[in-house]
């Protein structure tokens, strides 16, 4: 059970693998309630694929324990499996199989005999079950890898990186799926770098750096606490190193006239510094999720969990 | 077994064992066709004239019946080679394929263990041995009753080619404990072939002379005599005997092996 009393669908406690020189996972936490969508999150090599094989029961544990629907994931690997989606940030399904070839052997070894989910998804995406594996693009590959994690309406779904490789309106067409999947009652893990992604699909979002959990907070949260990047453009380079002198900054040598502003906060307080300076353009960003995760990281109040 | 995923690799497994099973019928029905007593006088003295040679490729005695000389000229060398470079290939396609590509992830995925994952492989591999011995004696008799019609006892022909594949089910075992066993995909798909070589170059080189004799005792080959299990030669029954056992006993240690392992696929 979690702190809230809600059921406990994905469970990792102190889970810990040490593959040497700092890589490897290290006293990682996670749960994620029945029901929920978790965000995993964070820089390449932190640690979400290691935690991921954990809970596929690819690798046994150092220490702590993994458990998915209260079942150990390492021991009790069939069990697990049968409830289970996997999608892998590798996608590798066998190249020299056709889609429908390779889904029927998957469902076949899931001894499922009702193929119109399949079908249903195939549709839903537009895949060409005929078409071999080998030649389709990264896209249709990941359609595949798709239909085959959800193809089962596991209980449990766990997908690292599942948008790569797809088109706008394909990544569209995945989120409503988790949605719909969401509503059924599945559990899911979801790994992503993409926040437009996290922020619709998951209700909390846990970081992970250097092979440790960071911070967990509800995706509320995280919305509240993400602030917006500029672009500035002065007219002039003169007119950039007067900006930059009066904000303590040794001003840059070359003729470059723009400067980057990052997580700014108080809109109103740049443009008004702003109007005393020749400005030529002014652009914005959203700060992207990595931004976010090492500001929130730096001045980071404890690992919350919910 | 895993039937839905057994049917899809023996379909991928059939062409190489079809291929290999073509080689070794042609070499077999040669040399069927080569058993001519007028033929045989001229190899005699072609073995005479380089005994060690014929002696290192299994072949120092031509024999007086039609099953000695096809043992001498096609058990002793061919029948290892070839079966040990399917071996090699199926163990590659069955097992290191997958871990190498990542399909192994999807195959993990699924709701079976991973003993009864590896074991049904080694079905498949076993299956495809069956298939290459059953053609193979199909084959040799078909050839000799056309040739040399009653020369060749059906039942001694099909002992000694029962006993050959005791030697293919250890040659399998070395390549899957291998295989299943070690982390790194060139040593996963090599050491067992390359250990098994080396098995077959002492059993070679033990046939060069009295030097060289006692490498007949490192080599789990010498335990093949094909002709003495055919005679009901005891020792030579449990010769055979062991080779297959030791043979099931390296792939069940490879599925135990297999289901303990961390796979970072």
């Amino acid at each position: 059970m979690t702190a809230s009393g809600v059921e406990t669908a994905i469970c990792v406690r102190g889970l810990t693998k040490d593959y040497g020189r700092g890589r490897g996972v290290f006293d990682v936490c996670l749960e994620v309630a029945a029901g929920e969508v978790l965000g995993f999150l964070g820089p390449n090599g932190a640690g979400k694929t290691v935690t991921m094989r954990h809970l596929m029961g690819f690798i046994k544990p150092q220490k702590g324990k993994v458990e998915i629907l209260g079942h150990d994931c390492f021991r009790e690997r069939p069990w697990v499996q049968a409830r289970l989606g996997y999608l892998p940030g590798e996608n590798a399904c066998m190249q020299e199989m056709s889609a429908r070839s390779f889904l029927d052997l998957m469902a076949g070894m899931r001894g499922m005999r009702d193929r119109s989910r399949m079908l249903e998804l195939a549709d839903a995406f537009g895949l060409d079950l005929g078409a071999r594996i080998g030649g389709m693009s990264k896209g249709n590959r990941q359609k595949v890898a798709i239909v085959a994690a959800f193809m089962a309406r596991p209980d449990a779904l766990l997908l690292d990186e599942p948008t790569s490789g797809l088109d706008p309106l394909m990544q569209e067409r995945f989120l409503d799926l988790v949605a719909e999947e969401r509503a059924r009652g599945a559990t899911v893990l979801l790994s992503s770098h993409i926040f437009e992604e996290v922020g619709r699909a998951c209700d909390r979002v846990a970081f992970i750096r250097v092979g440790r959990v960071a911070l967990t907070c509800a995706m509320d949260e995280v919305r509240s606490m993400r602030g917006r990047g500029y672009v500035v453009e002065f007219s002039s380079a003169r007119e950039r190193s007067r900006w930059e002198l009066a904000h303590g900054a040794e001003p840059a040598e070359g003729e470059a006239r723009g400067v980057e502003l990052r997580d700014v906060r108080d809109v109103n307080a740049l443009i008004r510094e702003l109007s005393s300076y020749d400005v030529a353009s002014v652009t914005s960003r959203e700060q992207t999720l990595e931004e976010l995760f090492l500001h929130l990281y730096e001045g980071a109040e404890p690992s919350r969990q919910s | 077994m895993i039937l839905p995923l057994f049917r899809h690799e023996l379909r991928s497994c059939l062409l190489p064992t079809a291929i290999i099973a073509a080689v070794v019928i042609l070499y077999a029905c040669v040399i069927i066709g080569m058993y001519d007593p007028r033929l045989g006088e001229s190899l005699a003295l072609m073995r005479d004239a380089m005994p060690e040679l014929f002696a290192a490729f299994g072949m120092s005695d031509q024999g007086t019946t039609l099953l000695e000389f096809v043992v001498n000229y096609l058990h002793g060398f061919l029948l290892v080679v070839f079966p040990l470079v399917l071996v090699a290939v199926l163990t590659s396609r069955l097992v290191v394929r997958h871990v190498e590509r990542g399909s192994i992830a999807y195959l993990l995925a699924q709701p079976v263990g991973r003993t009864r994952l590896v074991l049904s492989q080694a079905g498949v591999l076993a299956l495809c041995l069956v298939l290459l011995v059953v053609a193979l004696t199909a084959f040799e008799l078909a050839a000799a009753q056309a040739m040399f019609p009653g020369e060749l006892v059906a039942s001694d022909l099909v002992a000694v080619n029962v006993a050959t594949f005791c030697l293919w089910l250890f040659l399998s075992g070395m390549c899957w404990v291998g295989a299943c066993v070690l982390p790194n995909v060139s040593a996963a798909r090599w050491v067992g072939v390359a250990v098994c070589t080396l098995f077959v170059l002492a059993q070679m080189l033990s046939g060069m002379g009295d030097e060289l004799a006692w490498l007949a005792d490192v080599t789990p080959l010498s335990l093949l005599d094909p002709l003495g299990v055919a005679s009901g030669d005891a020792d030579s029954v449990a010769g055979a005997a062991v080779l297959a056992a030791t043979g099931v006993a390296l792939v069940a240690l490879g599925a135990a092996a297999f289901s303990r392992r961390d796979l970072s696929v």
